[in-house]
């Protein structure tokens, strides 16, 4: 009887012990051949690990010497043209020459959870493929509060003092470079510029979306250590009928992906953001953020993986190595109903 | 016979009258000076459309000042206020109006063309956009600009008023083409 109690106390304590462990959050991503291993953010810093802020990391890796290129998606879970433009390289695309690392739920905690903005909005979004109806999460813009360590600030501060609300402390892209032992939203920052280094990064690659009335739809963000590489892409996705502005970082905000990511480590920078009717602060009926008739997501996705190909296209000028990529179709294919096609 | 010629003369003077008021695009020469007014991105953009183009001896420096000029004969002026481009500058618009305002001074004296462009469309419009066109554009030779820019016709009557020979093309890749035109 003692034995038997003695191994039931045994049992509750690993069950207590196993259960407050967080289980990494797992979503409907099928990589495809051209992915050659699967890893997770936390291989890169420990402080992340079993947290919710650890996140898959997905290697397309030529086994050429080539550019490494890193694609973020979902620093915004609500920004779901990079979520789904990020899964379809790593289900779809080979890479010949370079290695490709793709992390499409960035911030995996904003992807738990649905703030007030976002409550009219449905907590899934559907897309229907070749093998089926598929579903993904249509989270949040920030970390989930009950992952933080600490309690939102009154306000929060950049870098360089400009006070911000509060809640801006878990807004990955205002967080970066990170903090190994900061706050959840920090370490998952400073576990991606480890990436960077650790992997020499020669390209980041943030995706983004803003409301459909904000001037930053259909903007290219750039590192000004990089505007002239930005120029060279708008000028030519403009000759595949693509019409982006341009802009460079801005030398106050501070923060963010394009700017941090530039300026401290030696990778080129760049953010784009395509328009998400899911994002318009005048919502007056529930936003379709698939099917609206004037801004889909197909014609969103489709504008980010042209983005990312032509950006990929000018490394050789602008870094001396190719990032070659193959099996993702032309923007015409893609920039209709279907792209859905060419998910698993 | 009479009649023939009587209408002959009308034809010849109604032509002259048209060509009269018509404002001519100049013939530019290269070496070429890029520069910016107000500091955005567009600037980029036009060395970028320069590369592209037939014109083979240019030079872009966002904040080239009258000493450095020396020796070229055209300066494209991409105009187009960005708080952030100013920004990474170091300069404020003041600044920048300054230099720019300089940089004329001293492209005129030299016998330079002076060209001022606006190739972002909406994004570039606003009131300190506004301000370094109606500054810069009475001084220019030539003024091209994306139609996307004009919607309010501002260039059209600025030109208009100042006569100066305006281009318009529908998107910024058309520019390149429009520079194979006037540079000889």
């Amino acid at each position: 009887m003692k034995k038997f109690s003695a191994f039931c106390l045994c049992v509750l304590i690993a069950f207590t012990a196993f259960s407050s462990v967080y289980l990494p959050f797992t979503y409907d991503i099928r990589p495809g051949e051209g992915v050659t291993e699967q890893r997770r953010l936390s291989d890169y810093l420990d402080t992340l690990k079993y947290t919710p802020g650890d996140t898959p990391v997905f290697v397309l890796d030529s086994g050429k010497e080539g550019a490494n290129v890193l694609v973020l998606g979902g620093t915004h879970a609500n920004e779901i043209s990079g979520i789904m433009a990020a899964i379809l390289f790593i289900e779809r695309a080979s890479i010949e020459e370079g290695r490709l690392f793709v992390i499409p739920f960035t911030n995996g905690s904003a992807s738990t959870w649905r703030d007030d903005k976002n409550a009219v909005i449905p907590p899934w979004f559907e897309f229907t493929t070749p093998s089926g109806l598929r579903r993904l999460p249509y989270g949040s813009r920030m970390t989930n509060p009950e992952h933080e360590i600490e309690p939102d600030p009154e306000q929060f501060f950049l870098a360089n003092g400009i006070a911000l609300d509060g809640s801006e402390a878990r807004n990955l892209n205002r967080a970066h470079p990170g903090d190994p032992h900061g706050t959840l939203t920090q370490r998952i920052s400073a576990a991606i510029v480890s990436l960077i280094f650790e992997e020499e990064i020669d390209m980041v690659h943030d995706f983004h979306e803003s409301g459909t009335k904000s001037r930053l739809a259909y903007m290219i963000v750039c590192n000004p250590k990089n505007l002239d590489m930005g120029a060279f892409a708008i000028i030519d996705l403009q000759m595949q009928g693509i019409d982006l502005k341009l802009e460079e970082s801005s030398e106050e905000f501070l923060g963010l992906s394009h700017k941090e990511f530039g300026d401290k480590t030696p990778a080129l920078a760049f953010l784009s953001e395509t328009p998400n009717p899911g994002q318009d602060s005048d919502l007056t009926k529930t936003p379709d953020v698939v099917n609206d008739p004037v801004y889909p997501l197909y014609h969103r996705v489709s504008l980010q993986v042209a983005i990312l190909r032509t950006l990929c296209q000018y490394l050789p000028d602008f870094t001396g190595k190719t990032l070659e990529i193959t099996n993702i179709p032309p923007f015409e294919v893609l920039h209709s109903e279907q792209l859905y096609q060419y998910y698993r | 016979m009479k009649k023939g010629l009587f209408l002959l003369a009308i034809v010849i003077l109604l032509s002259v009258a048209a060509f009269a008021n018509e404002v001519i695009v100049p013939t530019l020469s290269q070496p070429v000076m890029i520069t910016t007014a107000g500091q955005s991105a567009g600037a980029a953009m036009m060395k970028v459309l320069f590369t592209k183009s037939q014109i083979k001896e240019f030079v872009f420096e966002k904040l080239v000042t009258s000493e450095q000029i020396e020796g070229y004969k055209t300066l494209v002026i991409v105009a187009g206020a960005s708080s952030k481009g100013l920004g990474a500058a170091g300069i404020d618009l003041d600044g920048e109006i300054e230099r720019v305002t300089t940089l004329i001074e001293a492209a005129k004296e030299k016998g330079m063309k002076v060209v001022v462009a606006q190739i972002e469309g909406t994004a570039r419009r606003g009131a300190s956009s506004d301000q370094l066109f109606s500054l810069f554009i009475p001084y220019s030779d030539w003024v091209i600009i994306v139609r996307e820019a004009d919607t309010d016709g501002f260039f059209t009557s600025l030109c208009e008023e100042n006569g100066i020979p305006l281009t318009i093309v529908e998107k910024s890749i058309e520019v390149s083409a429009q520079l194979n035109l006037v540079f000889e």
